[in-house]
């Protein structure tokens, strides 16, 4: 039975530059009844936008686009309430489609698109063949819509309309291999998808552009300083970085090989992994965690392809759902360079910024849903990776806060073990990163074992469910399909990166819903713009309520990792991020583009 | 790095055994030459392919060596360890020492490997018969094949129909002590310390 007396079925074409907010050209919406029968159609161009959406957006009516933060970005610019209710088609076929296929060594497999088209052959809609929609596209949001006239810019926008139209109805029907979208699940979906990731987007973070643009016009001398101070191999004949700032495969095998490095995870064509996981198992080496520093930072100056508004905003895009797991797959943020590159975003003087992150999340969310009371109170118990210290006999002091001080590099082992344990990494593969003989990697695992045997048979028991049920959920529902020959080690991390990304879509919808829109959403944090220090407690208080829903009860904590005011610039607190800004502002100082102590 | 010098051979052609295991170079340059790491360690029958063992005897079969295979739980393959022999010696009883050297194989399309040579035993079939299959290896294509199916002890050993039915192996130019290194990397016990020694002789491990 439908619930809803109407569907409005709907899409904006708009010119957009990267990082700006759309210019609204045209909408169009079909309108259907309680028997989702077309009733009529509503056609605005430019200038003809009211104060209100054309078409009711209560309780009543589905609202129904693809991809529908873009329509609700248009709303936002327009001044339009958001539809109450809102079933994003994308985010419905993501679901359908979120399938974990056989591990093929031999195949060379394509990211396949999930654009409109592509929802639309899989559900067997047609009418696509004669439309060029990526050179239309292209134009309209590059603004030579005029080169088409109005009448195609509305056909091609009603083509869209059309095609959503049957598509929706054919989800909720659903076809061979694709199950019928479960109409709650995707509208809760949507809350997070359209709703909150649209406003998450248009606000954006504030870059300091006088300094970024600075950067640019000094980028030789910039490049060639972050390499005298990052590269190891700088001062070879060889050296793996170009003086334009370009990273060499081959003088990398070279130096690896000169270096004696013999061990290097490789691809299964054989080529040399350069992946950020290849270099974080391999910082036991000299250099290369400066190198894998390099390589993520001279990506966003040499580029310069961060998308930043006229008003000197950077607007990534989030991509929600677009991983297997359904955890955000961001893009083109400061928060996909090295840490050290956030130093680019500084804050007005009248808001109190804080990135907030979930302690521990990922062992959060292991210990509450395994039920593992001892990994629980290992937990609770404030500083988790002290209590593994403990558990594999690593050290014998019991203060968490002194062990916390004493014994960083230890911390930072921990940390990377309690990572691969959730993982359910293999012995060989531990005791290469840990750079331990296997034995040692074998003890840890034996001792954990018997320290959380809970946690260890619940992790086993959810993937021999999951191979039989040939689906694994997360505990709000999004379910990744299974394949017959998976990767359990897939399958092992799923509970905890889905119900981690469940805890971020709860608290990031209802910040957007009491008004404390975050900047950014990165796998486990918030960075957030607010105005007053009951705001951040109200921040703080939402993740925690978000981790109990998720968790059965059991709550995450909440961390400020930062907090910024009166115009600060966001410092990342870690040693090479620190390094890496330096090395920036050091070299500005040195052509004379900024005053010593000029720049934070 | 590993300190070869610790590295203790028995049965070396020459008056310094060590002498044959310290590396004069660094690696082989990638790029200019593929680097050849972590290269099998299989017994001739193990290969189940045809097989050329290097000829060149002299530098690329090792003297005999002191082995020892080392339990890990979670971990099935890459158990087996070299070890200095005093070590072995002063801390492990005789029958779990193993002793045999290693040549340079190669099998069709240059797939390499480092193949047991017995050097112990040599009255059991099929010690004999894998040193044989060796020997003949260094100039022609040969293929040991377990007879145990036959209810016999010992291999059969073939050769191939045709005289020359695959190119010759591109032997690399490492030396075949940075090969070996490169094989155990991880696996050498020098030291009383090691992990793997202190795993035999049934001793705490240092876990921080």
């Amino acid at each position: 039975m439908n619930r809803f007396t109407q569907t409005v079925v709907c899409d904006f074409e708009y010119e957009v530059t990267d990082g700006d907010l759309p210019n609204v050209l045209c909408m169009v919406a079909y309108v259907l009844d309680e028997n989702r029968q077309h009733v009529h159609t509503i056609r605005l161009w430019r200038g003809e936008f009211g104060r209100v959406p054309p078409f009711d957006v209560g309780p009543d009516t589905l609202f129904v686009a693809y991809s529908a933060w873009a329509e609700l970005t248009c709303f936002m610019v327009l001044g339009w309430r958001f539809p109450e209710h809102v079933f994003d088609l994308h985010t419905a076929y993501l679901s359908a489609t979120n399938i974990l296929l056989p591990y093929d060594p031999n195949e060379i497999r394509k990211r396949q698109h999930k654009r409109l088209p592509d929802a639309c052959r899989s559900y067997g809609v047609g009418g696509w063949e004669n439309i060029d929609k990526g050179t239309i596209a292209k134009d309209i949001g590059e603004g030579r819509w005029q080169d088409y006239g109005i009448n195609q810019v509305y056909e091609y926008c009603e083509e869209d309309v059309r095609a959503s139209t049957h598509l929706f109805k054919r989800m909720l029907e659903g076809r061979p291999l694709l199950p019928a979208s479960n109409l709650d699940l995707v509208l809760h979906w949507s809350n997070y998808s359209s709703k909150a990731v649209a406003q998450i987007q248009a606000r954006g973070m504030p870059i300091d552009m006088v300094l970024w643009n600075k950067v640019q016009e000094n980028k030789p001398i910039v490049i060639k300083h972050l390499l005298e101070r990052l590269d190891p191999s700088h001062n070879s004949n060889d050296p793996i970085y170009t003086l334009d700032g370009h990273f060499e495969y081959d003088r990398f095998e070279r130096w690896l090989a000169e270096q004696g490095v013999l061990a290097w995870p490789r691809t299964e064509t054989g080529m040399l992994q350069v992946d950020g996981d290849a270099f974080r198992l391999m910082y036991h080496v000299p250099g290369i965690e400066a190198l894998h520093a390099l390589r993520d930072s001279l990506g966003v100056i040499v580029r310069a392809k961060l998308p930043i508004g006229r008003d000197g905003r950077n607007r990534p895009k989030l991509f929600p759902f677009c991983t297997k797991t359904g955890r955000n797959a961001h893009a083109s943020s400061l928060f996909n360079a090295h840490a050290g590159m956030r130093s680019f975003m500084k804050f007005g003087e009248d808001v109190t910024v804080v990135y907030l992150d979930w302690r521990t999340q990922e062992v959060g969310v292991a210990a509450a849903l395994s039920g593992d009371e001892a990994l629980m109170q290992a937990y609770s118990a404030g500083d988790v990776y002290h209590a593994f210290a403990l558990a594999i006999g690593a050290t014998e002091d019991r203060d968490p806060a002194h062990w916390k001080l004493a014994e960083k590099a230890m911390r930072q082992r921990m940390k990377s073990l309690v990572l691969a344990v959730n993982y359910g990494m293999s012995v060989p593969s531990l005791a290469k990163g840990m750079n331990r003989h296997p034995i040692i990697a074998s003890t840890i695992v034996e001792r954990l074992k018997r320290t959380y045997p809970a946690f260890w048979a619940w992790r086993d028991t959810e993937v021999a469910q999951a191979m039989l049920e040939r689906e694994i959920k997360s505990e709000l529902g999004w379910a990744l399909r299974i394949s017959h020959s998976p990767n359990r080690r897939a399958l092992y991390n799923f509970p905890m990166q889905s119900n981690g990304a469940e805890m971020l879509r709860l608290a990031a919808v209802r910040m957007c819903e009491d008004g404390l829109v975050p900047n950014m959403l990165v796998h486990d944090g918030l960075l957030l713009e607010l105005h007053s220090d009951w705001q951040v407690e109200q921040a703080k208080e939402i993740m925690r309520w978000a981790s109990r829903e998720v968790c059965r009860g059991f709550e995450i904590g909440a961390d400020v990792d930062q907090e910024l005011r009166h115009g600060a610039r966001f410092r990342d607190k870690r040693e090479m991020a620190q390094k890496m800004w330096s090395a920036v502002v050091t070299a500005l100082q040195e052509v004379g583009a900024v005053e010593p102590g000029e720049v934070s | 790095m590993i300190d070869k010098a610790n590295l203790h051979v028995v049965g070396a052609e020459s008056n310094n055994p060590l002498d044959k295991f310290r590396s004069t170079r660094k690696a082989a340059i990638a790029g200019v030459e593929t680097l050849v790491a972590g290269l099998s360690i299989l017994r001739i029958g193990e290969a189940k392919d045809w097989v050329r063992l290097h000829p060149d005897v002299e530098n690329y079969w090792s003297p005999e060596l002191c082995f020892v295979t080392v339990p890990v739980k979670g971990q099935d393959k890459d158990t087996l360890h070299l070890i200095a022999e005093d070590l072995a010696l002063a801390y492990l009883p005789s029958g779990r020492i193993k002793r045999f050297r290693l040549a340079l194989g190669s099998m069709p399309q240059d797939k390499l490997f480092l193949c047991i040579v017995p050097t112990q035993s040599l009255d059991n079939a099929f010690n004999a018969d894998a040193v044989a299959a060796c020997e003949r290896a260094r100039v022609e294509w040969v293929m040991a094949s377990s007879r145990r199916d036959e209810g016999l002890d010992g291999y059969k050993i073939e050769t191939t129909r045709d005289k020359n039915p695959f190119d010759e192996p591109k032997w690399p130019t490492q030396k075949l002590m940075d090969l070996i290194v490169a094989a155990f990397r991880g696996r050498m016990i020098e030291s009383e310390d090691s992990e793997a020694l202190r795993r035999l002789v049934g001793a705490r491990q240092k876990m921080s």
